[in-house]
């Protein structure tokens, strides 16, 4: 299952699952990761304490006053592709999107470098069912994939300095949501009234690597709606 | 409870480790940038590891004291008066009821810590008390400290009169030049063995746009293998890009040209290289570092790295404690003492022989802890 294990630094171990993108090697990926999660649960004294998946490794982080790199390493290389239940939990969401051009800012530019429709950039967006590779960049960024290659873009040439929380952008074959108001180079094209991130939540964080997604479009007029009522 | 006069330049509540176990979901651990020095105030205070402290930057806060309590102060030197009084940094002190702590810029390193003993009380969120300001948690709503607020505090049971021994201390730079220890990888075969050289040997300037995300380094351009420039397309299309991986704390982070090294509030993953990592160790040097002061690096092995982790873990303890003259009579002389699994051989001749090994050891730009470990 496993390409290759090493070391990083003084506390860290790479698990390296091959060099593609693709959801078989991340649903592996999640699949140890989810594994190591419910070990931690009932043995605290693994000395594991972070774990960071992404799309093809798993990056963990060991606290060594507690246990050896060698032994760390042993213990994942005893996981076996048999113990993992990946398959079973994937949750699915349907987030709604507004993609009016006052929250699309780039949905004209992708539309002349593609030369495709607004209208169809919309439709292949809207029918695409999304899948979670990982979370990060930003608590609550969801990594997601795979979009059709008729809407594949490239990061912008100049940052913005600014995207508006809840923006939805894409680049590449993926798509993300931004939690906050931050820096970014991806291509937005809507905007959804939802909350992925809430600090006063048991799981602050909506999504979860492995779940899947669909976007469902609303009118600007129920989008200020939702909006209103979640800022209540 | 501490009520807080002057806020400072950026005054924040932490603990240590941090906010562990939640960098998946893109929580870095936040906690301490010197992790050394804030465990030792800790430490002389007689808190529990875990115990939130306050982390003063660049300029340290005012604050004025509800109930007597015992505080130790440590890291960079911020001269720290009380009442008016300078105060001596390293040793645990009794502040009483109505008086008023005081502090300046910070004369030597970068970050001074500030422990109350009972700790900092405030409310926890994800098992932490780290400020981490960009998702607003941890802290006192999610910030650092504020004029006029309340920090709430622990029962105190500490006492005066506890100081760290000499020997304990992280010896600062006052030259504005630091020496950081590397490890390399995870990303090392992206860059060519020129591109190495050129990264060890160079003269690297923190730039001024460096806070608790990243230390962003000036130097010279990097040089790559044919892994970063003949790569598939869901690599970007920089040679620095990277299929999006998960970022070890420490990691250095190459962007385009600029090297950023990842610190306790840095992003959890991102599509960068990373061709070498400070390891855990050295994390208290970057904490100390001023933007503008002068870094070279030196590799270190993962063995090596994870030897001067076990040290400074041991170090951060009771053991660093300077035992006072009435214990030490009481006590029968002996010429060797064991600190955990380093031992010390307490007579002049070797006293003489490590100044020796040390000076020689400072040439080359390594650490004096080392050396005691290498013995």
């Amino acid at each position: 299952m496993f390409e290759k294990i090493y070391n990083i630094s003084d506390q860290g171990i790479i698990c390296d699952f091959g060099s593609e993108i693709n959801k078989e090697i991340n649903a592996k990926v999640i699949g140890v990761f989810n594994y190591i999660n419910k070990n931690l649960k009932v043995k605290k004294d693994l000395g594991i304490i972070n774990c960071i998946p992404s799309y093809n490794k798993l990056v963990i982080q060991y606290d060594l006053s507690l246990v050896s790199s060698v032994s760390i390493i042993k213990y994942i290389s005893s996981i076996k592709e048999k113990y993992l239940t990946y398959l079973n939990n994937q949750k699915k969401f349907e987030i709604p999107i507004c993609y009016d051009t006052e929250y699309g800012l780039d949905l004209d530019s992708i539309s002349k470098q593609n030369k495709i429709c607004i209208e169809e950039i919309i439709h292949l967006h809207n029918e695409t069912i999304f899948y979670v590779y990982m979370m990060g960049f930003l608590p609550g960024f969801p990594f997601m994939g795979d979009l059709t290659k008729k809407l594949f873009t490239s990061r912008l040439k100049t940052p913005r300095v600014l995207v508006p929380a809840k923006s939805v952008a894409v680049v590449e074959k993926f798509c993300a949501i931004y939690p906050f108001d931050s820096p970014g180079g991806w291509n937005i094209i809507g905007k959804t009234p939802c909350k992925l991130f809430e600090k006063n939540k048991k799981n602050p964080s909506l999504l979860n690597p492995g779940a899947q997604i669909k976007f469902k479009s609303i009118s600007k007029k129920v989008f200020l709606e939702l909006e209103s009522k979640n800022n209540e | 409870m501490v009520e807080v006069i002057k806020k400072g330049l950026e005054t924040s509540i932490q603990d240590y480790p941090g906010r562990i176990g939640s960098l998946n979901q893109g929580f870095p651990p936040s906690g301490p940038m010197d992790n050394w020095s804030f465990r030792l105030a800790n430490v002389l205070v007689e808190n529990k590891q875990d115990a939130a402290a306050l982390e003063c930057q660049f300029m340290g806060p005012s604050l004025k004291f509800k109930n007597n309590r015992i505080i130790a102060i440590t890291g960079a030197n911020m001269s720290p008066k009380l009442d008016g009084n300078p105060i001596p940094l390293w040793e645990s002190i009794e502040v009483k009821a109505n008086q008023v702590l005081e502090m300046e810029f910070a004369t030597i390193g970068a970050r001074s810590y500030i422990a109350f003993s009972g700790g900092i009380i405030s409310e926890p969120w994800l098992s932490s008390r780290s400020t981490f300001h960009k998702a607003g948690v941890g802290g006192i709503e999610g910030k650092a400290i504020q004029e006029g607020q309340i920090i709430p505090l622990g029962k105190s049971k500490s006492v005066a009169g506890r100081k760290i021994k000499k020997s304990s201390i992280p010896i600062m730079s006052t030259n504005k030049k630091w020496t950081i220890e590397v490890v390399r990888g995870p990303n090392d075969d992206w860059v060519d063995e020129k591109g190495h050289k050129m990264f060890l040997n160079s003269k690297w300037k923190l730039q001024a746009k460096s806070d608790r995300t990243g230390y962003r380094l000036d130097g010279p351009d990097w040089s790559f293998t044919k892994k970063a420039t003949h790569k598939g397309l869901e690599h970007g299309s920089n040679p620095s890009n990277i299929i999006d991986q998960g970022y070890p704390v420490g990691a250095i982070n190459l962007a385009g040209q600029t090297p950023i090294i990842l610190v306790n509030d840095g992003p959890s993953m991102g599509g960068f290289i990373v061709p070498y990592t400070v390891p855990s160790a050295s994390f208290w040097k970057l904490g100390q570092a001023k933007p503008g002061d002068g870094f070279n690096f030196t590799e270190v092995s993962i063995e090596e790295a994870q030897l001067l982790r076990n040290e400074q873990n041991s170090i951060c303890s009771e053991l660093s404690i300077e035992e006072s003259i009435e214990k030490n009579l009481l006590k029968k002389p002996s010429i060797t003492k064991n600190i955990g699994h380093i031992e010390v051989k307490d007579f002049g001749k070797e006293k003489e022989k490590e100044k020796i090994r040390d000076r020689l050891m400072e040439k080359k730009g390594l650490e004096k802890m080392k050396v005691r470990f290498f013995n």
